[in-house]
C-alpha cells in the first residue's frame, strides 16, 4: 500500500496502478476518455490531467496525465487545482469544437460518457465560432450504426477492435482533426465482438443498430440482470424493455465470467423475444375456445392423467423448469431433449470435471494462462467469449516479461503492445479445420477428430508415461507432440481446452489426460471443456435418460403422453424418428417460446416465458450457477415454464410440487433434494431481501411516461405488476443505490449515466463488483488424488473410399436456434453446405456449389459442397442447426452416392 | 565515392573498426560534446549511453532524414552532395551502438535523395564498408533506406519508428524511450543526419578536437539554412558562437536584408521556435549581443529568447506580416498534426481558424486572448513536441507583436490593404547595420 | 384577570373573552339588513362572470394551454423524440415512440429521428410547462386553448393527431 496525497488529504492506495485508477477507486470523479479498465492507458485524450507536486514545498506543480502516472508512495497530486480544472475544461472545449450538438437525435444521449464528462468538467459556454468538420458515414452492417461527426478521437474503438479483439477491418485514417475511424469501404464489421464498440465508444459514433429499430433512452427502459442464453459461457447481460418489447442487451460486468465484453450473438441475438413467431397464446388442438389458463390446465391435466406420461427436458430451459418437469413426470420418465451424441459428450464432460483432478478456469484464469492447448474446438463458434480471453492470454506472458525488463507497468497499453510486437505466449490449436483462433496460435494443425485425440493422448503420454502410449504416429506428429509436451511442462499455468465441438469423446478424454498429467507433475493447470447450450451442464448434472430411450418408450408403448419442455425435437434427432415418435404419442404437450417444427405436431401448446419473461438459474460450462431475472411481465398467458409445470402438477393432483410456489421455493427444494446443486440458494439474495425496506428498482428513477404509456389501452392506470419471485420491483419505486452484485439491474451512479458507471460498482476499478462477482461454482475437482487416465487407443483416421467422415460444425451466427430470429444475425449465417478438402472434391469431380448426394443412417440427403484446401482428406463438416440443414446425429460416416461423371 | 575516399573519406570507419572498441567511440563522442542537430540539442553521447543493452535483443540505429521543418533544408543538401559522409557516420555510430541493422528514414517526397543514398550504399557495400564482417573486423552492418510517407510528424523520433514499422505515424508516449523500446520493440537510437555525419569527423580527429570548435557547451559547427528576406539565402556551416548580427549582415553569410529594408523579426531555428523581434534577436535583454549557440539564443527563456532548433533561420523584413506568418505556420501545424492527442488535434485547428479570421479582418479583440489561452493549454500537454512547436510561434508572436494583432482587429480594412510594418513598437529597432 | 406571566411564559398568549351579546345583536335583524344591502348593491354592479363558452376571456401572454407540436418554416415536424419532455414531466404524462426517418421523408421530419407516436395524457397533465422548457428543438409549446371537456376519459389521451400543428398550405 502506498500513501497518496490528493489535495493534501492522505489516502491509502494500491501500488502498481495508475493515478486515474487510484482516484476513481477512491470515488473521485475524474473525467477520462481514452483509458479503459480492460484496455489500459495510452494517454491520448489528455482529459484526466491532474496537478502533480514534487513535495510539500512545491506549490507550482506540473500538469500530468493521471492515467499515465503510476502511483508512488508519498506522491502529492491535486484534482481541484485551478490550472488542472481549467485544463480539463479546455480539453472538453476542444473536443466539443467539432462535436455536433445533436444529443436530442443521438442514440447515446442519456447514457453518454461524453455528456457526463462535459457536465463533470463544467464546460458550458462555447467560444468556437466556426463550422464543424463533417464526415461521410459508413454502412457497417446489421449490428452497428456509424455517425462519425460525433467522434472525439479517443481511439478507443480501434484499440478495442484492432488491439483487443483482433479485428482487421477498422482503422484510423487521415490526420489532424480529420482522423476517420472506419473501414476502408462500406461493409459489415467482421469481428465477432464488434457490438462492444457501442459500449466502448464514449459517445454516439458506434451505436446499437438493433436498438435503433425501437429506440428508447436508457432512463426509459426497465432493466433486469440477466444471462445470455446464446451459449454455455454464461455471460452476464442486462436486458432492457419498454412497451412490452425487449429493446436492448448490454454487457453486465462480471469479472469472473465475461468482464466488460460480450459477443455479437449475445448482444444482437435477442430479437426472437419480440418475434412474430413467438408463442404467446395457449393452443389446444381441436379446441380453439380454450384460451385461458384455468381451462388449459384442466384440459392438459386430464390428458396427462389419462395415460402414462414422459417428460423431455431441455438444455436451454432453466434448472427450475427442468426440475419441475422431472418432479411432474417422475425421475424415471425424465429424458434429456438433446441429441444422443451430445448427451454422451456432455455427460463425459461432467464426469471428467467432477471426478478428475483439474478445475475449470474462470475468465481471469484463462487470461493469465501461459501455455494453451486447444484440442478439436472451433472456439469462436462454440464459446466465442473465450477467444477474446485467449487473445489477452497470449499477449500477457510476453507483456509481463517486457514490463519487468523495461520497468514499464502493464497498463501502459501502447508501450507494452509496441514492445511485444508479434510475440505470443505458446498456443497450440489442433482442430479438424481452419478456425479463428489460428490467428493466435504458435502452431495450428488440422487433423481429423481421431487423429486429434491420438495427438492429445501422445502429448499426455509425453508428459506422464502412465498414459498409454500411442502407436503409429507419423514423424511430424511425433515431433509436434514432443514439442507441445515440452512447452506445456515449461509453463506454470497451462490451460487445456476441448469440448463438444469435434463431436468426439476421445478428443475430450485426451484433453483430460493431458490436463491430469500436467496436474500430476505439479502444474497449476486448468481444463476448459465447452458444452453446447446455456444449461447443458445443469441438465446433465440433474440427470436423466437419453432421448433415444424416450423414442423407444413411445415406440414400445410404455408411454403415450409426452410433455416437451422448451425443445424442438427436430433439432435433436433425425426427422423420421421424431415424426414417428410424435405420431405414436397420443398427446404431445409442448411448453415453448417460439413456434418451430415440433410445435406443428403438438396437441397442446403452452406459452413459456423467454429469459426476458422468466426467472431462473443456469449452470454454465464452467460449472457456475447464475440467476437471471425477469425483465417485464408480458401480456397474456405467458409465464415461466416452472410455474406452468407446477400449476399443471397441481391440476393433475400431483402433490410433489404443491408446496412450491415462488422461485425461492424451487431453488431451495433443488438445493435440498439434489446435493449436486447445493449452494444455488446462495447465488442471489432471496425474494424477501430488502434494502431499507425497499425492493431494488428495475426502472431508473427518471423513467418517464408512466401515466401515459398505457393510457391508450386503459385510461385508469393499471396496478404495476408485483414480483414475488425476486427482490426486484417492476417499477421505479425502490432502492437506487448499489445493490448486491447478483441483482444489479443496470449501472448508474450520480453524474455517471453511461455504462462507465460500472466503476462505481466495483471494489476497485476494473476489479470485482461490490460483494463479489456473482455466481457460484458448483463443480470443483476432488482432492488431489492420482487420476485414472483414459486409456484409449484410437487407430489413425482411415480414409475410406466413397465415404466421408462428417462432423458437425457450428457458427456463431446461424446455428444457434433462437438468435437466428434476429435479422442481423440471420444475415450473417454461413451457407448451408458441406465443406470438404479440395483434393477430395477433385477426386469426385465436384466443384464449389455442386450438390453432393449421400446416405446417412439409411436416409438420403443432397447438399451443396464447399471446398477448402486446408481440410484433412476424408473428412467433411456440416453446419448443424443452420436453417436448411437437416438434422443428423453427427459425427458419422456418410456414404456418397456415385457421382455421374459427364 | 572515389572523390570522397581521396579526401580522406572512410578513414574514420577504418580507424574505428580496426583500432577502437565501441565504448571508445562512445567515449570520443561524449568528449566532443556533440549535441543533436535535429532541434532539441540533446547531447548525443549521453543519448547513446542511455541505450539499453539487454542480452539477445538486437539494437538499431535510425537516421532521421525526415527533414520537414518549414525553413530547414540542411539535411537534404548534405545527403545530396555528400551521401558518403552520412553513410560513414552511420557505420561508425552503428558500430559504437552495437547495431547490426540501421535505417535511414528519408522523407518520401525526396525520392531523388533516396536514389542517391541507395547508390552510395551499394558503392559502400562494394568496397566492403557494409555487409558481413566489415574490413575484417567481425562487425556486420546492414544499412537500409526507408522512404517515409512525407508527414511532418514522422520527424518525431517515436512517430518515425512507428512509421518505419509500417504503422500509422503516431508518436508514442515516453517513457519507455526508444533507447529501451524502439524499432520492433528493441532498443533504438534515432539521430539527425547532421549529427551522424559529425560523428565520423569526431572519430577521425578525436572528441577533444571537436570540442575545441564552438563556444561553451555548444561545440562544433552547425549547418544553418538561412532563408527569408535576405540577400543570400542558402546553407551555411558556421562555427557555433558566431554573433547573430554578423550572421545576418556579413557578406560571408546572409549578406544583409534584401532590398536594404529593415529587419523586423527572426525565427531562429525553424518554424517551431518562438519568433523574436529584431531588438531581441540581436541583443539579449541584458544588452549582450546574441550568438548563434544553443545557450545564447535561449537566453531569457521564452519571455525574450528562442532556440537554435534545427537551424532554419527565417528572416523577416519590415514588410512581413506577423499575423499572416503565424497563420501560415499554424496552418502547417494543423495540417501536420497526427490527430492522436486532443490539445494538438483540436487546438491547432482552432488556432488556425482564429488566425485566419484575424488575418482576413473578421477578428475580435477577444480572439487574441483566446489564442493565448489555447496556445498555453497546448504547450507542454501533448504527447510529442509537435504541440509545443505549434503553440510557441503563436504564443511568441502575440507576446512580441500584440500591437500588430490588435491593429488587424481594429483596422480590418486597412490590414487588408497594407502592412503594419514596424509601426507601433515601443522600442525602435537597432537596424543601423543594414544601412551601413 | 390573571397576571400575564401566569398565563404564558412567552407573554405572547392572547386570551379571548366571550362577551355576552346585547339585545340588538341578539335579534340579528340589523345584521341581516346589512347583509342584504350588500347583496342588492351587487345587482347594480358590473357582472364578474362571463358567458363561457359563448364569451371568452383574453388569456395572459404566458398562459399555458394545450400543447402543440410545432413544425419548422418548411413544414417539417420539429420533434425528434429525444424524450426530454417526457423525462421532465412531473406527472409522467408524456410518452413517445421514436422512429427513424427513411430516405424520402426529409420533407416531413426535420431531424433523422422523429416521434412516430407522441401521446400526452391530458387527465394527468398539470400544465406546468416543463416540457416546453426542456425541449431542445422548440418543438412543443403550451400555446393552445384550455383543454376541452369530455365525457369519455379515453378522449383525453392526445396523440399526434390532436397535438401536431396543422400544415399551413
Amino acid at each position: 500500500m502506498a500513501t497518496l496525497f490528493i489535495d493534501n488529504a492522505p489516502y491509502q492506495v494500491k501500488e502498481g496502478k495508475n493515478l486515474l485508477e487510484a482516484c476513481l477507486s477512491l470515488g473521485f470523479d475524474l473525467p477520462y476518455f481514452c483509458w479503459h479498465p480492460a484496455m489500459g492507458s495510452v494517454g491520448a485524450c489528455r482529459q484526466c490531467a491532474v496537478k502533480s507536486f514534487r513535495d510539500e514545498e512545491d506549490t507550482r506543480g506540473k500538469l500530468v496525465m493521471s492515467c499515465m502516472e503510476p502511483v508512488r508512495d508519498q506522491a502529492r497530486i491535486s484534482i481541484q487545482d485551478a490550472e488542472a480544472v481549467g485544463f480539463r475544461a479546455g480539453i472538453i472545449e476542444w473536443l466539443m469544437t467539432n462535436h455536433p450538438h445533436d444529443c436530442a437525435v443521438c442514440d447515446e444521449g442519456g447514457s453518454c460518457h461524453l455528456q457526463d464528462m462535459t457536465v463533470m468538467t463544467g464546460h458550458n459556454y462555447r467560444r468556437f465560432r466556426f463550422n464543424k468538420r463533417t464526415y461521410r458515414n459508413q454502412d457497417l452492417g446489421p449490428f452497428l450504426n456509424h455517425e462519425m461527426n460525433r467522434c472525439i478521437h479517443c481511439y478507443r474503438c480501434i484499440r478495442f477492435y484492432k488491439d483487443y479483439a483482433g479485428g482487421k477491418d477498422l482503422d484510423a485514417m487521415g490526420a489532424h482533426n480529420h482522423v476517420y475511424f472506419g473501414r476502408s469501404e462500406d461493409g459489415v464489421l467482421e469481428n465477432e465482438f464488434s457490438g462492444n464498440l457501442a459500449e466502448v465508444c464514449p459517445t454516439g459514433v458506434f451505436t446499437d443498430k438493433s436498438l435503433k429499430q425501437h429506440y428508447t433512452r436508457k432512463w426509459d427502459m426497465t432493466h433486469a440482470p440477466s444471462l445470455c442464453q446464446g451459449c454455455a459461457m454464461g455471460c452476464n447481460i442486462i436486458a432492457s424493455e419498454r412497451y412490452g418489447e425487449l429493446r436492448q442487451i448490454s454487457s453486465r460486468f462480471n469479472g469472473e465470467v465475461n468482464g466488460y465484453f460480450i459477443c455479437d450473438r449475445g448482444r444482437f441475438g435477442y430479437e426472437f423475444v419480440n418475434s412474430e413467431d413467438r408463442i404467446r397464446e395457449i393452443g389446444v388442438k381441436g379446441k380453439p375456445e380454450i384460451k385461458d389458463r384455468d381451462s388449459l390446465l384442466r384440459t392438459a391435466a386430464a390428458r396427462i392423467r389419462e395415460g402414462s406420461v414422459l417428460g423431455i427436458g431441455s438444455p436451454r430451459a432453466s434448472l427450475e423448469s427442468n426440475f419441475a418437469l422431472r418432479k411432474l413426470v417422475g425421475e424415471d420418465n425424465f429424458y434429456h431433449g438433446v441429441a444422443d451424441t451430445e448427451f454422451d459428450l456432455v455427460n463425459l464432460t461432467l464426469r471428467i470435471l467432477k471426478e478428475g483432478t483439474v478445475r475449470t478456469p474462470t475468465l481471469p484464469e484463462i487470461e493469465s494462462a501461459d501455455a494453451i492447448l486447444i484440442l478439436g474446438e472451433d472456439l469462436i463458434n462454440t464459446a466465442p467469449r473465450m477467444v477474446l480471453a485467449l487473445r489477452q492470454a497470449v499477449r500477457r506472458g510476453p507483456g509481463e516479461a517486457l514490463s519487468a525488463r523495461m520497468n514499464v507497468p502493464l497498463w501502459q497499453d501502447a508501450a507494452i503492445r509496441q514492445a511485444i510486437q508479434q510475440d505470443k505466449a505458446p498456443l497450440f490449436s489442433i482442430t479438424p479445420y481452419p478456425v479463428r483462433q489460428d490467428e493466435l496460435a504458435t502452431k495450428s494443425l488440422y487433423e481429423s477428430p481421431d487423429d486429434i485425440s491420438r495427438i492429445g493422448f501422445a502429448i499426455a503420454h509425453a508428459i506422464d508415461p502412465d498414459v498409454t502410449e500411442i502407436k503409429r504416429l507419423s514423424d511430424e506428429e511425433r515431433m509436434w507432440t514432443a514439442h507441445m509436451a515440452a512447452v506445456l511442462l515449461r509453463a506454470e499455468r497451462p490451460l487445456i481446452i476441448s469440448g463438444y465441438g469435434a463431436g468426439s469423446e476421445a478428443v475430450i478424454k485426451s484433453a483430460a489426460d493431458v490436463a491430469w498429467a500436467l496436474k500430476k507433475s505439479g502444474k497449476d493447470v486448468r481444463l476448459s471443456l465447452t458444452v453446447p447450450e446455456c444449461n447443458s451442464m445443469g441438465l446433465a448434472m440433474m440427470g436423466g435418460h437419453r432421448l433415444e430411450s424416450a423414442l423407444d418408450a413411445v415406440a414400445h408403448g410404455h408411454a403415450d403422453t409426452v410433455i416437451i419442455l422448451e425443445n424442438d425435437l427436430y433439432r435433436r434427432a433425425e426427422k423420421t424418428l421424431v415424426d414417428e415418435f410424435l405420431q405414436k404419442s397420443r398427446h404431445v404437450i409442448l411448453l415453448d417460446q417460439v413456434y418451430h417444427q415440433t410445435a406443428e405436431e403438438a396437441d397442446v401448446i403452452i406459452p413459456a416465458g423467454t429469459f426476458a419473461e422468466a426467472d431462473g438459474t443456469l449452470i454454465s460450462g464452467e460449472g457456475r450457477a447464475q440467476r437471471f431475472y425477469q425483465v417485464f411481465v408480458p401480456d397474456g398467458p405467458v409465464q415461466e415454464s416452472w410455474r406452468w409445470l407446477q400449476q399443471l402438477a397441481e391440476a393433475c393432483g400431483n402433490r410433489t410440487l404443491s408446496h412450491l410456489r415462488i422461485l425461492d421455493d424451487f431453488v431451495l427444494e433443488i438445493a435440498k433434494t439434489c446435493p449436486q446443486f447445493e449452494g444455488i440458494e446462495h447465488i442471489a439474495p432471496p425474494s424477501d431481501f430488502r434494502i431499507g425496506a425497499q425492493k431494488i428498482a428495475r426502472q431508473p428513477h427518471r423513467y418517464s411516461g408512466r401515466t401515459a404509456k398505457e393510457a391508450h389501452i386503459q385510461v385508469s392506470e393499471r396496478k404495476p405488476p408485483s414480483d414475488e419471485d425476486s427482490p426486484l420491483s417492476f417499477t421505479m419505486e425502490g432502492y437506487h443505490g448499489i445493490p448486491p452484485s447478483a441483482v444489479v439491474p443496470f449501472f448508474w451512479a450520480p453524474g455517471w449515466n453511461s455504462i462507465q458507471s460500472i466503476n462505481k460498482y466495483q471494489i476497485e476499478v476494473g476489479g470485482p463488483l461490490h460483494d463479489g462477482d456473482p455466481g457460484r461454482r458448483l463443480i470443483e475437482p476432488g482432492d488431489a488424488h492420482t487420476p485414472v487416465f483414459f486409456a484409449e487407443q484410437a487407430a489413425p483416421f482411415p480414409i475410406r473410399p466413397d465415404c466421408l467422415y462428417l462432423i458437425p460444425q457450428y457458427a456463431i451466427f446461424g446455428t444457434e436456434e433462437f438468435s437466428v430470429h434476429s435479422p442481423g444475425i440471420a444475415s450473417r449465417s454461413p451457407a448451408a453446405a458441406i465443406t470438404v478438402a479440395r483434393a477430395d472434391a477433385d477426386s469426385w469431380g465436384l466443384r464449389d456449389g455442386d450438390l453432393l448426394e449421400f446416405q446417412f443412417n439409411g436416409q438420403e440427403y443432397k447438399l451443396a459442397i464447399q471446398t477448402n484446401q486446408q481440410y484433412p482428406r476424408g473428412m467433411g463438416t456440416l453446419p448443424i442447426g443452420l436453417k436448411g440443414v437437416p438434422f443428423m446425429d453427427l459425427p458419422g460416416w456418410i456414404r456418397l452416392k456415385p457421382v455421374e461423371r459427364s | 565515392m572515389e572523390v570522397y575516399r581521396k579526401q580522406g573519406g572512410y578513414a574514420a570507419v577504418e580507424k574505428a573498426l580496426k583500432t577502437m572498441t565501441p565504448d571508445e567511440v562512445l567515449e570520443e563522442v561524449k568528449k566532443s560534446g556533440l549535441r543533436g542537430r535535429g532541434g532539441a540539442g540533446f547531447p548525443t553521447g549521453l543519448k547513446w549511453s542511455f541505450l539499453a543493452k539487454p542480452e539477445g535483443v538486437p539494437r538499431y540505429l535510425v537516421c532521421n532524414a525526415d527533414e520537414s521543418e518549414p525553413g530547414t533544408f540542411k539535411d537534404r543538401d548534405l545527403m545530396v552532395r555528400n551521401p558518403h559522409s552520412l553513410i560513414e557516420g552511420m557505420i561508425v555510430s552503428s558500430f559504437a551502438l552495437g547495431a547490426n541493422t540501421s535505417y535511414i528514414y528519408v522523407r518520401g517526397e525526396l525520392f531523388y535523395v533516396i536514389r542517391i543514398l541507395e547508390k552510395a550504399i551499394s558503392e559502400a557495400r562494394e568496397k566492403g564498408f557494409l555487409g558481413k564482417n566489415i574490413l575484417g573486423s567481425g562487425y556486420d552492418l546492414e544499412l537500409y533506406v526507408q522512404p517515409g510517407g512525407g508527414a511532418y510528424i514522422c520527424g518525431e523520433e517515436t512517430a518515425l519508428i512507428e512509421s518505419l514499422e509500417g504503422k500509422r505515424g503516431n508518436p508514442r508516449i515516453k517513457p519507455p524511450f526508444p533507447a529501451v523500446s524502439g524499432v520492433w520493440g528493441c532498443p533504438t537510437v534515432v539521430n539527425n543526419v547532421e549529427t551522424i555525419a559529425a560523428t565520423s569527423w569526431i572519430v577521425q580527429h578525436g572528441g577533444d578536437e571537436y570540442a575545441k570548435i564552438g563556444i561553451g557547451r555548444s561545440t562544433g559547427t552547425k549547418l544553418i539554412s538561412a532563408c527569408g528576406n535576405i540577400n543570400k539565402p542558402g546553407i551555411y556551416e558556421i562555427e557555433l558562437g558566431l554573433p547573430v548580427e554578423e550572421f545576418i549582415y556579413s557578406d560571408e553569410y546572409c549578406g544583409g536584408i534584401a532590398g536594404g529594408k529593415r529587419l523586423k523579426a527572426v525565427v531562429a531555428g525553424g518554424s517551431s521556435v518562438p519568433v523574436l523581434p529584431a531588438n531581441l534577436i540581436l541583443k539579449t535583454m541584458a544588452g549582450e549581443s546574441r550568438l548563434m549557440s544553443y545557450e545564447s539564443l535561449a537566453e531569457g527563456g521564452f519571455v525574450s529568447g528562442t532556440m537554435l532548433g534545427s537551424g532554419g533561420f527565417i528572416v523577416m523584413d519590415e514588410d512581413a506580416c506577423i499575423v499572416r506568418n503565424t497563420w501560415n505556420f499554424t496552418r502547417f501545424y494543423h495540417h501536420e498534426s497526427c490527430g492522436q492527442c486532443s490539445p494538438c488535434r483540436e487546438g491547432t485547428g482552432w488556432m488556425e481558424k482564429v488566425l485566419h479570421r484575424i488575418e482576413y479582418g473578421h477578428g475580435k479583440m477577444s480572439d487574441i486572448d483566446l489564442l493565448v489561452d489555447v496556445a498555453a493549454k497546448i504547450e507542454g500537454n501533448t504527447i510529442c513536441p509537435l504541440g509545443d512547436a505549434a503553440a510557441w510561434p503563436v504564443g511568441s508572436a502575440i507576446r512580441h507583436f500584440r500591437d500588430e494583432f490588435e491593429w488587424h482587429v481594429r483596422e480590418p480594412r486597412l490590414s487588408q490593404e497594407r502592412n503594419y510594418g514596424l509601426a507601433g513598437y515601443a522600442d525602435p529597432l537597432p537596424v543601423q547595420a543594414a544601412e551601413a | 384577570m390573571e397576571k400575564l406571566e401566569n398565563i404564558s411564559l412567552t407573554g405572547r398568549k392572547k386570551v379571548l373573552e366571550k362577551k355576552p351579546m346585547n339585545f340588538l345583536e341578539r335579534i340579528y335583524l340589523p345584521s341581516i339588513v346589512q347583509g342584504l344591502a350588500i347583496t342588492f348593491k351587487h345587482l347594480f354592479k358590473k357582472k364578474a362572470t362571463i358567458q363561457y363558452p359563448e364569451q371568452r376571456r383574453e388569456f395572459s401572454v404566458n398562459f399555458r394551454g394545450i400543447h402543440s407540436l410545432k413544425r419548422d418554416e418548411e413544414g417539417r415536424e420539429r420533434c425528434t423524440a429525444c424524450g426530454l419532455c417526457a423525462l421532465s414531466c412531473p406527472a409522467e404524462a408524456i410518452t413517445m415512440i421514436a422512429d427513424e426517418r427513411k430516405p424520402g421523408e426529409e420533407h416531413l421530419y426535420r431531424e433523422e429521428k422523429y416521434a412516430a407516436v407522441y401521446e400526452i395524457n391530458m387527465l394527468r397533465c398539470i400544465f406546468c410547462g416543463f416540457c416546453e422548457e426542456a425541449c431542445p428543438k422548440q418543438a412543443i409549446y403550451l400555446d393552445g386553448d384550455i383543454a376541452p371537456a369530455d365525457v369519455d376519459r379515453k378522449n383525453f389521451i392526445y396523440g399526434k393527431d390532436k397535438l401536431l400543428e396543422p400544415l399551413l398550405k
